[in-house]
């Protein structure tokens, strides 16, 4: 980073704030004052009662005025809480806003040594010190700002796509919906009832297709896949392909009078396999679009639809077609795939003809199903005696999935609720671990599902087995409330099988840099607070996609994901905050690429590794600074947290007994304000520590590290967040790798690694704070006993 | 086990339709008093015996142990009345004949002498020491009457034999 203007002359205020009692009954503010009139390029210095009330603003405007101060230092708070105040303050003056710097004597100085006011007061005087080393190499910034097209692209026609291309739409904004198969619908449509109302699944989702099929603007692309995906927030560039259906969509309007002709006879997908199609099919009756597509693989092209369909719809000719869209935001509505009942060998799936899956249940239940509703068995006899298994393929190590599928439990007492609706005779048993009924008039379907009969067996099943004489299968399984073994011998058994990630998930996440959990699913920017946003700006998750929801919570999410999309659509543009990182030193870039997989928002890019050098795509970058700490070659910087800055921090921190110093590089999210709560709630620890702020653990460097170590520092400290709660995904753990390759050299240059300390630290763990204050204080006191760390000879 | 026997277990539910909402959460068995002296004793696997059909539900032998205070029917968070539940239990039992003695005896003795407890030589001297005057002799035809045309005699005998 370039140092300060050599052009302008730094002329710098700095305002040191009482605040009331709560500086100045400890700190001695005026020798404060005094203290830092002695600082270079300090030409002004001023005690205020109050700085961040309105008078003290005003001092502050006066003085940029008066004295044409080109930089300000305030010391008072802690900046999460008056930053923005005294940005806003500097702006007002005709100053740039990013020419100020705050220096932290109140929460990390006068509330955690309040029995300490002389080293207090001279502990202010180094934060004042650091303040001003930073102020003087400060740059102005801009913040950036980027127009968002009011376009939005919906990837995923299931009930959550659908609904969140709807709300769009009614919003006024343009919608491109891309799905994958011939028909939206999604599984939704395959079922035949939904809990816990027991509405007709096709009757409540079939309106919505077609709107989304009339709605004038919404640009429904069937049959199609993403390709690629270019660009950030505001302008995503995106390549769509379609596949040929064979069928012109312009004329088919689907008669069926090609399906009668055609000699081809496969099993039905959207029937589970379970009733037959035509190598010419339409999905299902309620399909949207209504028409026609050619399984062109079975085709044997006898050319009978061409003859049979009046309107010359058919083309087997058809090529795949590439469509270019320019859209601002991106919804991810791609949903889950049914588990593979197969893998779980013990339940006989694919082996035992009377072991189904609960979505082939939903096929055989439905009044257009297969059987015409009618529970049969493959041999045509009423399945009676029915055997549901909870949890196959959910909260199943083995299986690689360990969540909860969170749907199957009240949709199996649904699917009993439907078996006693048509047979009140039927013995139904639910073979359950927990039943999760969590949802609106989930817990009173399952009491009405008691009411009914059904009988649950608390017990996961180990097995199942056949009875050769009648094929019936056999649930072997320990009623763990009874302490009993039982084998349940029952006409038909039905897997409630889970939901799991889709195959081309991962394609969809490198295609859009978003990130992908343990679990295989899209993990969103914030389990609580932003549960539908990704960490990339601009491109939301909704329904499955995240995880295994129902039709209520994948509506729900539809219709939040539109929300929020609709937020940088509406506004037209998007802004981000001017500290991103900058390749300052291109001609030392050699395009290794290391950089591209720090960041975790596909923000920092190399076109053609070794040749082309990284490009920042400011607008999604988030200024965590990570892969500017782990450029092998110095090529990159961060702007407002520039290596130079930190430098200057660290020098300054250390001038005078160093030895004596512990310097703690602190995150804004979690340590930084861990270290406030403490002051907050004034946990009393030792003076010897000096806090640098960074946005990210990972923005810090080994270089900054070995830097503290040069200039005697007697231990260092990395605070990152905890393991999964990184404001940038996984800065501290790249923070922590790096540490844990530093501690493998650092003997070699002469410095004990238990002087090098990496800890976790909360924004609600002030007391944490302390603890390792003080337990660290006291281990650097044993070390200089010691002789570890080396205390010089004064005057030598 | 068995499979559910769905003819018993209809059986005890027409007795008490609330108990198909027990969930098994043991809240009757924590709040009761009998199994700190009773280790055996836990109304929970009456419950579940009874939602499965089966014989168990009547044949446990500490069924009779309840001591009807209610305290489980108080917290029961499902509302399946545990210990009406325990009663019907019992009653099923004693027509078949499965009740301890005991309980044949002291019915016997209200037939006999339409007192749940014997007329003793210390009742007497307790109750002229608290001036009540001396029991007087009651009347069973009536009682035993009843018992004959309820069916409690025919039980009865069945329990003795």
């Amino acid at each position: 980073m370039t140092g300060p203007d050599q052009q302008e002359k730094l002329r710098i205020g700095v305002f040191i704030c009482h605040c009331g009692k709560n500086i100045g009954a400890v700190v001695d503010p005026a020798a404060v004052a005094e203290y830092a009139k002695t600082l270079p390029d300090v030409v002004f210095v001023i005690e205020n009662l109050y700085t961040c009330a309105e008078p003290g603003q005003e001092e502050i405007r006066k003085a940029i005025k008066e004295h044409n101060l080109n930089r300000v230092v305030v010391a008072s708070c802690s900046p999460k809480l008056h930053e923005p105040t005294f940005r806003r303050t500097l702006t007002e003056a005709g100053l740039n806003k990013y020419l100020f710097e705050m220096v932290n004597i109140r929460e990390h100085c006068s509330w955690v040594h309040m029995r300490e006011k002389e080293k207090a007061t001279k502990k202010a005087m180094d934060l004042v010190r650091m303040g001003v080393a930073k102020a003087r190499l400060l740059q102005p910034l801009e913040d950036i700002t980027v127009p968002v097209k009011k376009e939005a692209l919906v990837l995923g026609g299931g009930v959550a796509g659908c609904q969140a291309a709807l709300d769009l739409a009614d919003l006024g904004f343009k919608v491109n919906l891309v799905e994958k198969d011939p028909s939206i619908g999604g599984i939704m449509a395959q079922l035949d009832k939904t809990l816990p109302t027991m509405d007709c699944s096709i009757c409540i989702l079939g309106p919505k297709l077609v709107d989304v099929g009339k709605h004038e603007n919404i640009n429904l692309i069937t049959n199609a896949e993403l390709k690629s995906v270019d660009g950030f927030i505001g302008n995503f560039k995106v390549k769509v392909e379609v596949k040929p259906r064979y069928v012109d969509m312009t004329k088919c309007n689907g008669c069926g009078e090609c399906v009668d002709v055609c000699p081809v006879i496969l099993p039905n997908q959207y029937d589970m396999q379970l009733k037959p199609r035509k190598a010419i099919y339409c999905s299902f009756a309620q399909a949207v679009p209504l028409v026609y597509a050619i399984d062109k693989d079975k085709c044997i092209e006898c050319g009978m639809c061409m003859d049979a369909c009046d309107l010359n719809a058919i083309n087997l000719d058809q090529e795949p077609q590439e469509i270019n869209l320019e859209v601002g935001t991106v919804i991810v509505a791609t949903g889950a795939e049914p588990f593979d009942a197969t893998r779980k060998e013990e339940y006989g799936y694919g082996k035992l003809e009377n072991v189904i899956t609960s979505l082939e249940f939903e096929r055989i239940i439905c009044a257009s199903g297969p059987t015409g509703g009618d529970l049969l068995r493959r041999d045509g006899g009423h399945a009676k005696k029915v055997g549901f298994v909870q949890c196959v393929g959910s909260r199943d190590e083995k299986c690689g999935n360990k969540y909860c599928s969170s749907y199957c439990c009240l949709a199996t007492i649904k699917q009993a609720m439907l078996i006693k609706e048509h047979d009140p005779e039927a013995e139904i048993y639910i073979f359950y671990t927990d039943i999760r009924a969590f949802g609106k008039g989930y817990e009173d379907l399952y009491a009405r599902g008691r009411e009914e009969g059904l009988i649950f067996i608390r017990g996961r099943p180990s097995s199942i087995k056949e009875n050769p004489k009648n094929k019936n299968p056999i649930i072997v399984v320990e009623n763990t409330l009874t302490n009993e073994l039982m084998e349940v011998e029952v006409d038909l058994a039905v897997l409630a099988i889970g939901l799991q990630p889709t195959e081309g998930a991962r394609n969809v996440a490198q295609m859009l840099h978003i990130p992908i959990g343990a679990d295989g699913f899209f993990i969103e920017s914030h389990p609580k607070l932003k549960p539908v946003d990704t960490p990339v700006d601009g491109i939301y998750i909704c329904g499955t996609s995240a995880q295994p929801r129902d039709i209520k919570d994948s509506v729900t999410t539809g219709s939040a994901a539109a929300a929020r999309a609709s937020i940088p659509m509406g506004a037209g543009k998007f802004s981000v905050e001017g500290i991103t990182s900058v390749l300052v030193h291109p001609e030392k870039c050699t395009a290794c690429a290391i950089c591209t997989t720090k960041c975790p928002y596909g923000a920092i890019q190399v076109k053609e590794k070794g040749k082309t050098p990284a490009i920042i795509i400011e607008a999604s970058c988030k200024g965590c600074g990570t892969c500017v700490a782990d450029c092998p070659f110095k090529a990159l910087d961060q702007r407002h947290f520039a290596d130079e800055q930190i430098f200057a921090q660290i020098d300054a921190a250390l001038e005078e007994d160093p030895e004596d110093k512990i310097i703690s590089f602190n995150c804004n999210w979690c340590s930084y304000a861990g270290a406030d709560l403490a002051g907050v709630s004034r946990f009393q620890y030792p003076t010897n520590v000096r806090i640098i702020r960074v946005m990210c653990s990972g923005r810090v460097s080994k270089e900054m590290i070995m830097r503290a170590f040069e200039k005697g520092a007697g231990m260092v400290l990395v605070a990152p967040c905890h393991p999964s709660d990184c404001h940038y995904i996984s800065g501290n753990l790249h923070a922590k790798n790096r540490i844990d390759q530093l501690y493998k050299v650092l003997p070699s240059k002469g410095i004990d690694p238990r002087r090098l300390r990496l800890e976790y630290v909360s924004a609600a763990e002030g007391l944490v704070y302390q603890r390792l204050i003080k337990e660290m204080t006291e281990q650097l006191e044993e070390f200089k006993k010691q002789g570890i760390v080396k205390t010089p000879v004064k005057g030598g | 086990m068995e499979d559910i026997d769905f003819e018993n277990r209809h059986k005890i539910i027409n007795k008490n339709k609330k108990v198909v909402m027990c969930l098994q959460c043991g809240t009757c068995t924590s709040s009761c008093l009998i199994p700190r002296y009773l280790k055996d004793y836990n109304p929970r696997m009456s419950f579940i015996h009874a939602l499965y059909g089966s014989r168990k539900a009547i044949e446990n032998p500490t069924l009779w142990a309840c001591s009807v205070c209610h305290t489980c029917q108080d917290r029961c968070p499902e509302g399946v009345n545990p210990t009406e539940l325990l009663i019907s239990l019992k009653e099923l039992a004693f027509a078949e004949g499965l009740a301890p003695k005991t309980v044949a005896q002291g019915t016997e003795l209200v037939l006999s002498t339409g007192r749940a407890y014997p007329a003793s030589a210390i009742v007497d001297s307790a109750r002229e020491r608290l001036n009540l005057g001396k029991l007087r002799d009651v009347d069973v035809k009536d009682l035993n009457k009843i018992a004959e045309k309820t069916g409690l005699r025919e039980k009865l005998n069945k329990l003795k034999g």
